[in-house]
């Protein structure tokens, strides 16, 4: 009896179709069938029970088989069309093996011999039932983890969000004190030539011509911390421009840019960049990437102790027919074979005692990628990293 | 004894020392120069550590003014080889960091006095008073 009633409790959730012509057994049936639904749509042949099957949401079907206009199995076939997963429970008068065939055939969940018997009905509603709610959990179960899956993706997004954050930080962090100095120099010249020209001045001492050449000097300095501003502030300002750059260029203002630095760690940029090749990038994006190669090839060769003069990162450039190789590569000692497969992850690095955030690398592999193309790198008296880009036509 | 606060006798005899220079860049190294010309007639450049070294051991000097942040041989390494033959000559350093870990690093070599960039012709003035009052005064 426990059973009857978990089962009665399932099945007043569910909405019926009941087809059947025969108005009294209709009428008969549909009072049993109350007990058991609670939600009945009711049709009065094989049409009518296709029509009220698409306009409704029904969840399991009982139906007659004999009917004018279409009979049950044709419905049932039609229905299971439609949706294969409902329960179609067949009420029939005859017990010919055709019948049981064609029903077999079309995928018919329980077979009913008239006239209506309590137990058979049951049986035959506890197993369709049975299955519905098995679809049932199949289902949330589903939503459930694609939900979930929605969520980590989300937060893997986060994730991602917070790294590059992290990274322009980072960047900004390191431009900063490149600004403040790269800055030294110039504004030492500047204050040491204005006070020397003061004091010869307040000496009567008035020089023309050095006077004439402390302006020119400091004309000088002026213009070379200007430049250095503008470099900053463009490679800050939120450009998602992508435009054509000639790479050569590129680099000449990368050199410019650490000029600074590389001076003082005695390491120079041979710039072998063939004249006239140019690339459709985002160029805040692309700066970024080859400074951060740069500055990685700078701190090993000072790390590593390479002698001053043999202290150089050459650039090359190849064109193939749909992309361009930009190759950077050191005098250092290379990337021992033991980190060289975890160089790119994000939170590997070799730097922890110097600050190294980890990311340098892996960022310059999110930008490579996504201006979609790939970096690899391996070792060849020094280390070598090969940017492979698409070549692409500018937007008008 | 020299009276620290009379410019005009400190100039005198600062005229007569023998200074040692080294500063790699050009645009600084020429000011500094032209500065330096007020104080002292016998200046010799050097434009790295290494030529620094080299000058150094070509002639005797009574003080020396050195740049830090230089390529070839930075200023610390030049004076840690200069100690090694001369433990008593005064040295003024200009240094670009101002970090106090530096600054102890500094005082290892017995240095006399530390100036941060950018200088300016008081703090230059400043520096050279006192040590070239420290040297009359020895």
């Amino acid at each position: 009896m426990i059973e009857i009633e978990n089962l009665i409790q399932y099945s007043k959730t569910l909405t019926l179709l009941y087809v059947e012509d025969n108005k009294e057994t209709r009428e008969s049936t549909i009072l049993t069938l109350e007990n058991f639904f609670d939600n009945i749509i009711v049709a009065i042949d094989g049409d009518d029970g296709i029509d009220k099957f698409k306009k409704n949401n029904i969840e399991i079907v009982i139906t007659d088989i004999n009917m004018p206009n279409k009979n049950g199995l044709d419905m049932a076939k039609e229905i299971k069309k439609i949706d294969l997963s409902i329960p179609i429970l067949l009420f029939s008068a005859h017990n010919e093996t055709n019948y049981f065939l064609d029903a077999i055939k079309i995928g018919i969940e329980g077979y009913l011999i008239k006239p209506f018997n309590i137990e058979q009905f049951t049986q035959s509603l506890s197993k369709s039932v049975n299955n519905l709610k098995l679809k049932r959990e199949n289902l949330e179960y589903k939503n459930n983890l694609e939900n979930k899956v929605q969520e980590h993706l989300k937060d893997l997004r986060d994730k991602e969000m917070l790294l590059v954050q992290s990274s322009k930080l980072a960047a900004m962090g390191e431009m900063i004190d490149a600004i403040a100095h790269q800055w030294k120099q110039p504004l030492s010249v500047i204050k040491m030539q204005s006070e020397i020209v003061e004091y010869e001045m307040e000496n009567d001492d008035i020089d023309i011509e050095y006077i004439k050449k402390t302006i020119s000097v400091t004309k000088r300095q002026i213009n070379h911390l200007v430049d250095t501003i503008d470099e900053f502030r463009s490679f800050f300002r939120p450009n998602n421009n992508i435009i054509k750059i000639n790479l050569k260029s590129l680099f000449d203002t990368i050199e410019l840019l650490l000029q600074d630095e590389l001076l003082k760690c005695g390491v120079s940029i041979k710039n072998n960049c063939e004249e006239e090749i140019y690339l459709v990038v985002n160029e805040n994006e692309i700066k970024h990437l080859f400074i951060n190669l740069i500055n990685n090839a700078k701190d090993e060769m000072v790390k590593n102790d390479i002698e001053y003069n043999q202290r150089i990162v050459d650039i090359k450039t190849r064109k193939m027919d749909d992309a361009i190789i930009i190759t950077v590569k050191d005098n250092g000692k290379g990337i021992p074979k033991n980190i060289i497969n975890d160089i790119f992850k994000p939170h590997f690095t070799t730097k922890e005692n110097e600050g190294g955030t980890g990311i340098g690398l892996y960022m310059c592999q999110q930008i490579v990628e996504k201006n979609g193309g790939t970096i690899d790198t391996y070792n060849d008296n020094g280390a070598v990293f090969n940017v492979t880009l698409p070549i692409r036509k500018e937007k008008v | 004894m020299l009276d620290p606060t009379n410019l005009q006798d400190i100039v005198k005899y600062s005229h007569k020392l023998k200074l040692l220079y080294v500063e790699d860049n050009i645009e600084i190294r020429n000011s500094t120069a032209r500065m330096l010309e007020n104080f002292f007639d016998d200046i010799t450049i050097g434009v790295n550590g290494k030529d620094g070294l080299e000058k150094f051991s070509s002639k005797k000097f009574d003080l020396i003014l050195s740049d830090i942040n230089m390529p070839v041989m930075n200023g610390l390494d030049m004076i840690k080889n200069i100690r090694a033959i001369d433990e008593n000559i005064p040295i003024i350093i200009i240094s670009a960091h101002n970090e106090t870990n530096f600054k102890n690093n500094a005082l290892n070599y017995n240095i006399d006095y530390y100036m941060i960039k950018p200088t300016s012709f008081n703090n230059f003035t400043k520096a050279i008073s006192e040590v070239v009052v420290k040297i009359y005064n020895k």
